[in-house]
C-alpha cells in the first residue's frame, strides 16, 4: 500500500495541472484556439500562464512539507526535489507568458507589442501582472545564482508571498476567457487561496503553526576525523516522536552560529529517548558546527520533525540489503539501534574510503553478534583496499536480490553508479529506495 | 546543475526579448497621432478616442468642455487679440509728439436746423431668368472607393459573413476573426455584424463577452494587421 501511495504524487500534479488546461480547451472550440498564428500565440501564452500560476501554487502547497505530501512522493527529500523542478519549470512557463502574447501584436503594430510590456496606470491587470514577474524574476536570481547567507535569503524569500498576490490578482482580474468562465474562474481562485494559506502557515507564521522541540545538548563525541556525535535530549520532557532512519530539521540556539534550520539524520533509536545526530564536517555549515560542538555542551537546539520515508519499516520484504557510502550510516545506525528481535534477514554493507572512517563500527559488530541467526549482519567495505562496491560483490556475498528491498544511503556519485548497476542486474526501480539530500 | 541552466538561458532569453521589443516598439516607431474627426451628431471634432479636441491642433479640450466652450475659447482668442490691438494704438511710438484735437463748442446764438432727408424712391427689382444648374450625382465617401452603403452593410450581418465599420471604414470581421490577437471568439457577433464597432474597440462589451479598450492604432483605422481585412470606405447617408 505504501509503495503504490508513494508512486501517486507526480501522477496527481499533473492530473491537476492537467485539469486547467483541459477546462480553458472546452470554453472555445480548438480550431478557434488554433485558428492563425497570431492567435496560437495568443493560446500558448494562455496556457503558459495558466500553468505558470497552477506550478507555482502547487509548490507554495508542497513547501508546506504537511505529511501527506511526504506519503505521495516518498519522502520529503523527494518533495524537495519536485519543489526544486516545479519551481524552476513555473519560472520558464511565467516567462514564456509575457512573450508570446507580447509577439502576438507584433503584426498589429511594434508599439502596441511593446505597451503590453510597460505597467500602465490604465491596465491595473496587466500591470499587476508585471509587477509580479519582475519580483519573481528578482527572487528566483537570488535563489538559483546569488549564494546569500540563509538568514537574509529567507527574509527574500517572504516576498514571493507578495509576488503570488499580485499574480493571483493579475489572473483573476484580467478580462478574458478565464475571468468569464466561472469554473475555471473558481479553480483559479481556490488555487491562489490555497497558495497564500500555504504561504502563510510556512513561512509567515510558522512558530504558530508548526510544532518544535526544545532540546538541550547533553554532549558531544568525536567519532572519527570530522566526525561528531551529538546527544540532545528534551528540555521540558516533550519528546519528538521518529521512526529509525528519519530526519530532523534543527536550529542551534547559540553564540557564533547561525540559527538556520538544517536537516540531519538521527542515529538513535526512537526508544532511547535521545536524539544523536553524526555529523561530518563537509564544508560551511557544517564544517563550523562540528569546530564549535565540543565547547557546547549545555546550549539549546529547536527540533522539527520528524521526516522522511527511509525507514526499513515502510518497506514490504523483511529480506532488506542496506548500503551505506560513507556518512551515508547515520540513518542505519538508528535502523540497526532499533532492530531487536525482529523477523528480518538483512545485510548491511558499509562502504568506506579507509578505515578511520568507519564510524560505531564496534557497536554494529556487537548488534551483529546479539542477534541470532543471522538475521543482521555487517559487511564493511573499505575502498582503498577493496575498489568500488559493486552490485555484483553484494550479489555474490548477499545471495541475490531476489525479493530483497534495497536501501541506498550515500554520496550522489556512488548511489547513481550503484542503482544503475542494480537496474542491469534486474532489481526493479521500485525495490530499490535511496534517500538523496543535497539541500541547495 | 541542469534546471539551473535552464533557468538561467530562459531568463537570458527573456531579457534580451523584453529589451528588443521594448526598444524597437517604443524608441524606434512613434506613436500613432489620434485622428482628429468630425462627430456626426454635433459636428463637433473629436479624436477617436471621443474626446473633444481643438480642430486646429488637436489637444485635447479639458473633460467637461463642449462645443460651446471650444467657441468661447476661439472668441477668448479674438477678444485678446483685438484688446492688444486697442493697446497697441495707445500706447504713443516713443520719440513722435501727439497733438490733442480741439473739441468744437457751439456758437452762443445760433440753434441749427435739422435738414430734412430726402425719401428715396426704391428701384424697380429686375428678377433674373432663372438659368438651370445641373444637379450633381451624389457623391459618397468623400469619393473614397469602393463605397459601400447601408444595404451593403446590412447584407453582410451574420456571423459567416460579417462587416462591420470604424469611423469610415469597413472591415470583413469574419475573414479577420482567426487573426485577433484575443481570440476569434466574439470579432463576429450580434454586436458587431453589420454595425458600427466603434464602441466595441472603444471598450464596449461585445455580445460574447470579454470588454477591451483597443489600443489608438485600431480604433483610428490605422492598424496595420487590421487594415489587411478592410473591404473599403462606409458612408451612412448612401443607401
Amino acid at each position: 500500500m505504501y509503495r503504490f501511495v508513494s508512486r501517486l504524487g507526480w501522477p496527481l500534479l499533473l492530473t491537476l495541472c492537467a485539469i486547467p488546461v483541459i477546462r480553458w480547451a472546452m470554453i472555445q472550440p480548438l480550431s478557434y484556439r488554433f485558428a492563425s498564428p497570431v492567435v496560437d500565440l495568443l493560446s500558448l501564452g494562455q496556457i503558459a500562464g495558466i500553468l505558470g500560476l497552477t506550478l507555482f501554487s502547487y509548490n507554495l502547497l508542497l513547501a508546506t512539507r504537511i505529511k501527506l505530501f511526504e506519503d505521495l512522493f516518498g519522502g520529503l527529500n523527494k518533495v524537495f526535489m519536485a519543489h526544486h523542478l516545479i519551481g524552476g519549470t513555473a519560472l520558464v512557463l511565467l516567462l514564456i507568458h509575457p512573450i508570446v502574447l507580447a509577439m502576438r501584436l507584433i503584426p498589429s503594430g511594434l508599439r502596441s507589442a511593446a505597451l503590453l510590456l510597460v505597467p500602465l496606470p490604465g491596465n491595473l491587470p496587466v500591470a499587476f501582472g508585471i509587477f509580479a514577474l519582475a519580483g519573481l524574476i528578482a527572487l528566483m536570481i537570488v535563489t538559483f545564482f546569488v549564494s546569500l547567507p540563509y538568514r537574509i535569503w529567507l527574509i527574500t524569500h517572504k516576498f514571493l508571498g507578495a509576488v503570488f498576490l499580485l499574480a493571483g490578482l493579475h489572473v483573476l482580474l484580467t478580462p478574458n476567457d478565464l475571468s468569464n468562465d466561472p469554473w475555471l474562474k473558481w479553480f483559479l481562485l481556490i488555487l491562489v487561496g490555497l497558495g497564500i494559506v500555504s504561504f502563510i502557515y510556512r513561512t509567515l507564521l510558522p512558530n504558530l503553526f508548526i510544532r518544535r522541540f526544545e532540546y538541550v545538548i547533553q554532549g558531544v563525541l568525536t567519532k572519527a576525523p570530522g566526525v561528531v556525535e551529538i546527544n540532545l535530549v528534551p528540555e521540558k520532557g516533550r519528546a519528538l516522536n521518529f521512526k529509525a532512519g528519519q530526519f530532523i530539521f534543527i536550529s542551534f540556539q547559540m553564540e557564533g552560529m547561525s540559527r538556520e534550520w538544517h536537516p540531519f539524520t538521527v542515529s538513535s533509536a526512537p526508544h532511547s529517548g535521545e536524539v544523536s545526530l553524526t555529523i561530518k564536517s563537509l564544508g560551511g555549515y557544517t564544517k563550523t558546527l562540528t569546530a564549535l560542538l565540543p565547547a557546547m555542551t549545555g546550549a539549546k537546539a529547536r527540533i522539527e520533525g520528524a521526516y522522511g520515508r527511509f525507514s526499513y519499516r515502510n518497506f514490504k520484504s523483511p529480506n532488506q540489503i542496506w548500503i551505506a557510502g560513507g556518512i551515508g550510516i547515520t540513518p542505519f545506525l538508528s535502523m540497526a539501534r532499533a532492530l531487536g528481535p525482529a523477523p528480518y534477514q538483512i545485510d548491511l554493507y558499509y562502504s568506506v574510503k579507509n578505515e578511520s572512517e568507519l564510524v560505531d563500527l564496534s557497536e554494529l559488530q556487537a548488534a551483529q553478534t546479539a542477534t541470532p541467526n543471522q538475521s543482521f549482519r555487517l559487511i564493511p567495505f573499505v575502498a582503498d583496499k577493496q575498489g568500488f562496491l559493486t552490485a555484483k560483490f553484494i550479489a555474490e556475498t548477499s545471495g541475490g536480490f531476489e525479493n530483497k528491498d534495497l536501501l541506498l544511503c550515500g554520496p550522489p556519485p556512488m548511489m547513481k553508479a550503484l542503482r544503475q548497476q542494480l537496474h542491469g542486474a534486474g532489481v526493479k526501480n521500485g525495490r530499490i529506495h535511496s534517500e538523496e539530500f543535497s539541500m541547495s | 546543475m541542469r534546471l539551473k541552466s535552464i533557468v538561467g538561458l530562459s531568463l537570458i532569453m527573456f531579457t534580451t526579448a523584453v529589451g528588443v521589443i521594448l526598444f524597437v516598439g517604443l524608441i524606434l516607431v512613434p506613436p500613432t497621432p489620434l485622428a482628429i474627426l468630425t462627430d456626426p451628431t454635433t459636428g463637433q471634432a473629436v479624436n477617436s478616442n471621443g474626446e473633444p479636441v481643438d480642430p486646429a491642433t488637436g489637444i485635447t479640450l479639458q473633460p467637461g468642455s463642449s462645443a460651446d466652450a471650444a467657441v468661447a475659447a476661439a472668441q477668448n482668442k479674438a477678444a485678446a487679440s483685438a484688446s492688444t490691438k486697442v493697446v497697441t494704438s495707445a500706447t504713443p511710438k516713443p520719440g513722435s509728439t501727439v497733438t490733442p484735437v480741439p473739441t468744437a463748442t457751439p456758437r452762443p446764438g445760433t440753434t441749427p436746423t435739422p435738414t430734412p432727408i430726402p425719401t428715396v424712391t426704391p428701384r424697380p427689382t429686375v428678377t433674373p431668368a432663372p438659368t438651370p444648374i445641373p444637379t450633381p450625382a451624389p457623391s459618397y465617401c468623400g469619393g473614397l472607393s469602393p463605397c459601400y452603403g447601408v444595404s451593403t452593410l446590412a447584407a453582410h450581418a451574420t456571423s459567416g459573413n460579417c462587416w462591420g465599420y470604424n469611423i469610415n471604414v469597413m472591415y470583413n470581421l469574419t475573414g479577420f476573426a482567426p487573426n485577433h490577437p484575443n481570440g476569434p471568439g466574439n470579432v463576429t457577433s450580434g454586436t458587431t455584424c453589420g454595425k458600427n464597432i466603434a464602441s466595441v474597440l472603444s471598450g464596449g462589451t461585445a455580445s460574447g463577452g470579454g470588454a477591451h479598450n483597443h489600443t489608438s492604432g485600431t480604433k483610428n483605422n490605422t492598424n496595420s494587421l487590421f487594415l489587411q481585412y478592410k473591404v473599403g470606405y462606409y458612408d451612412p447617408s448612401k443607401p
